[in-house]
């Protein structure tokens, strides 16, 4: 089932997606229609003609309130701290991309690669705590697991292509869910 | 490395990481016998010892030890021009900044430095009141735009605190913030030109344009450019008097206009690329302020390199390696005619082809919501995967940061959306629903068009139309072909472009 809030929270992330995204996203295909019913029906959402799906002005504003209650509950603690662990990790998955395109084609692959499973394999044990602090942590963790099956199957575009559900944009997502819910701005 | 300051006549190409290459283009074109008023720079360590002495507090004004340089420089100067700053007959010169590389916030040009009220006297008995008026206005208006006061009274303050006003700009909040985002070094400093003004504005056998050695649109063999009867270079530059075609030049001043031509095919055979030249004419004589290789449309860069080519004034292989598979695309699509071209509002890197036309959003909720009526154009900042909905219902794209390679240029090649990215004028504000290119603004719904080919942004809408291509397009297929059996890189590149070509 998905959460109402969590719905609200992802639409913001994700403006625009169709529902399919939505229910790829959460694992629940199924439940992603009746999810987003829910809260058109309160005047939340609302999908366009080419089927995309939009926050309203009132959606925005529980969204703005969801973030905001969050940060205060956030303001120290798990959630904080391992987000302070997460910022060399983030620093070296940039760096990691930069390498990536711009290596000579098709060589040294592999050795690349493992560098990003242990990246990976750093960045996954702070977001099983983050989760249990906010527990919707674990789509994240799941669409960055998901990429990587893509790219252990060979199918390197999961890994930065801006157009699909890949680890790239995954991980965005994850950055930009977690600034938020700290109530920071993006520093670039 | 010389921490002093140099004549101009004595600066070449290989000065420029130490020098600017404003001051390195001048020496060049000293060197070549053309006509360039005489003046000295300061390095760009002058500028980075300046600073260091002051961050130290080892220095009473931020000038410091710099004034015994411009003292000997000055000296020289006065020497060579028979002229005295101060003195008489008085030197009036004009006083720029010379970063390695360009950036916002950088004070720009202080003319007519050195015109005290005895130069004003000294010169109206020659030229008139109403000329000398006119400069003293250039000197205070100049002056108040890049150093914040008036001028100084004495000759020599008013050179010491122009050239404190460039050390100065090297640290103004938009130059430090564009540096931080470039990742460029904080010491790389600014060089600083001084150089004996020449009058634009003297009489009716002055004025003051910028020509390209040839059409930076079509790439055609002829000198295309603006000119100015009667006016100094400032004016014309920050766009406060509507010039001519430079063809007028030719008309009122043809002496001038074909030594122009002479210097602009000079030119283009020491640099071996088109130039943009800067250039003012004193009662019919012309002088060169400025030369540097043009910027080019992508039909402009295919047609010169291939010209250029066959006229033996570069190789073929400088010919491919000048071009890219995708600006041979750019140039076999439709595009906008060059007239049309020529009121961009604002340029940027091209980065996917093609022509666009909607209105203007600057969210990407805003670019759905509103393409549900109507086609429109999303103009970010820059771009993230929370945009990528956006762009699937822009017929355009257009951001303000961002290289070749950024978000938004990988996402729109392969979404094949024209983009434009990189615009550096432009200020984009989301939250408001508005962008700034200067003074010009874009409200939400304006009806805007992107040429991704040109990297240019035009207001209104605008439509593609298919041009005959280039002959020079059979040229460059020949060369290609030609290439092709050279293997390695060089055959990889011709390779690439033949497909491009298809």
């Amino acid at each position: 089932v998905i959460e109402r809030d969590d719905l609200v929270r992802y639409l913001g992330l994700q403006p625009g997606c169709q529902l399919e995204a939505i229910g790829v996203f959460f694992g629940a295909p199924d439940d992603a229609a009746a999810a987003f019913e829910a809260l058109a029906a309160e005047g939340m959402v609302r999908q366009t003609a080419r089927g995309m799906c939009l926050l309203t002005d009132s959606g925005r504003a529980r969204r703005e309130e969801l973030y905001r209650a969050e940060a205060a509950a956030c303001a120290a603690g798990p959630v904080v701290e391992a987000y302070e662990a997460f910022e060399p990790i983030n620093l070296a998955f940039l760096g990691w991309a930069t390498t990536w395109q711009t290596r000579p084609s098709g060589e040294g692959d592999q050795p690349l690669l493992a560098q990003l499973w242990e990246i990976d394999a750093e960045l996954q044990p702070l977001l099983d705590g983050v989760s249990r602090e906010l527990p919707r942590f674990g789509y994240h963790q799941r669409a960055l697991v998901d990429a990587l099956k893509r790219v252990e199957a060979g199918e390197n575009d999961w890994l930065l292509s801006p157009a699909k559900a890949s680890y790239h944009t995954a991980w965005f997502i994850l950055h930009q869910d977690w600034l938020e819910a700290l109530g920071r701005e993006r520093e670039d | 490395v010389s921490l002093h300051a140099r004549p101009l006549n004595e600066l070449r190409a290989s000065d420029r990481a130490q020098f600017g290459g404003k001051a390195a283009g001048l020496g060049e074109m000293l060197a070549l016998g053309l006509p360039v008023p005489q003046g000295f720079a300061l390095p760009v360590q002058a500028c980075n010892e300046a600073w260091s002495a002051w961050d130290a507090g080892a220095a009473q004004t931020l000038l410091g030890e710099t004034r015994r340089d411009i003292t000997a420089a000055l000296a020289e100067l006065e020497s060579q021009t028979g002229l005295r700053l101060g003195g008489e007959p008085p030197l009036i010169v004009s006083v720029r900044s010379g970063a390695p590389v360009s950036m916002p916030g950088m004070m720009d040009t202080i003319l007519n430095v050195g015109l005290t009220p005895a130069a004003c006297a000294s010169l109206a008995q020659r030229w008139g009141d109403e000329f000398v008026q006119g400069c003293h206005r250039g000197l205070t208006s100049t002056f108040r735009s890049a150093a914040g006061g008036e001028p100084p009274e004495a000759a020599r303050d008013q050179l010491d605190a122009a050239i404190e006003a460039v050390f100065r700009s090297w640290r103004t909040p938009r130059a430090v913030a564009y540096r931080r985002a470039k990742g460029l070094a904080e010491n790389m400093g600014t060089a600083v030109v001084v150089q004996q003004m020449v009058f634009g504005n003297l009489d009716r056998r002055s004025g003051t344009g910028v020509v390209f050695s040839r059409d930076p649109s079509t790439g055609e063999r002829v000198l295309s450019g603006e000119f100015a009867l009667g006016r100094q270079g400032e004016e014309f530059v920050g766009g406060e008097i509507t010039p001519r075609p430079v063809a007028a030049l030719e008309v009122a001043l043809p002496e001038a206009f074909s030594e122009l031509a002479g210097a602009a095919a000079t030119l283009e055979r020491h640099f071996r690329a088109v130039q943009d030249i800067e250039f003012t004419v004193e009662s019919g004589a012309l002088y060169l302020l400025q030369t540097r290789d043009a910027k080019l449309a992508p039909a402009a860069a295919l047609v010169t390199a291939i010209d250029m080519a066959e006229e033996g004034l570069i190789d073929a292989d400088e010919a491919l390696s000048r071009l890219t598979p995708h600006l041979v695309r750019a140039v076999l699509l439709p595009g906008l005619p060059s007239e049309i071209r020529r009121q961009a509002l604002c340029s940027g890197l091209p980065a996917c082809p093609g022509v666009a036309s909607g209105a203007a959003v600057f969210s990407a909720e805003r670019a759905i919501e509103l393409s549900e009526e109507r086609e429109v154009v999303l103009i970010r900042p820059e771009t993230t995967p929370a945009d990528l909905n956006g762009m699937l219902v822009a017929s355009g794209l257009l951001t303000a940061r961002g290289g070749a390679t950024c978000h938004a240029a990988v996402v729109a090649r392969d979404l094949n959306l024209p983009c434009v990215v990189g615009c550096e004028e432009m200020e984009v504000d989301p939250g408001a629903g508005v962008a700034a290119i200067g003074s010009d603004i874009i409200h939400e719904g304006d009806e805007v068009t992107v040429d991704g080919g040109h990297g240019i942004l035009l207001v209104g809408r605008h439509t593609a139309t298919q041009f005959d291509p280039p002959p020079q397009v059979e040229g460059l297929r020949k060369l290609a072909r030609e290439w092709l059996q050279a293997g390695g890189e060089a055959g990889h590149h011709a390779r690439q472009l033949l497909e491009a070509l298809e």
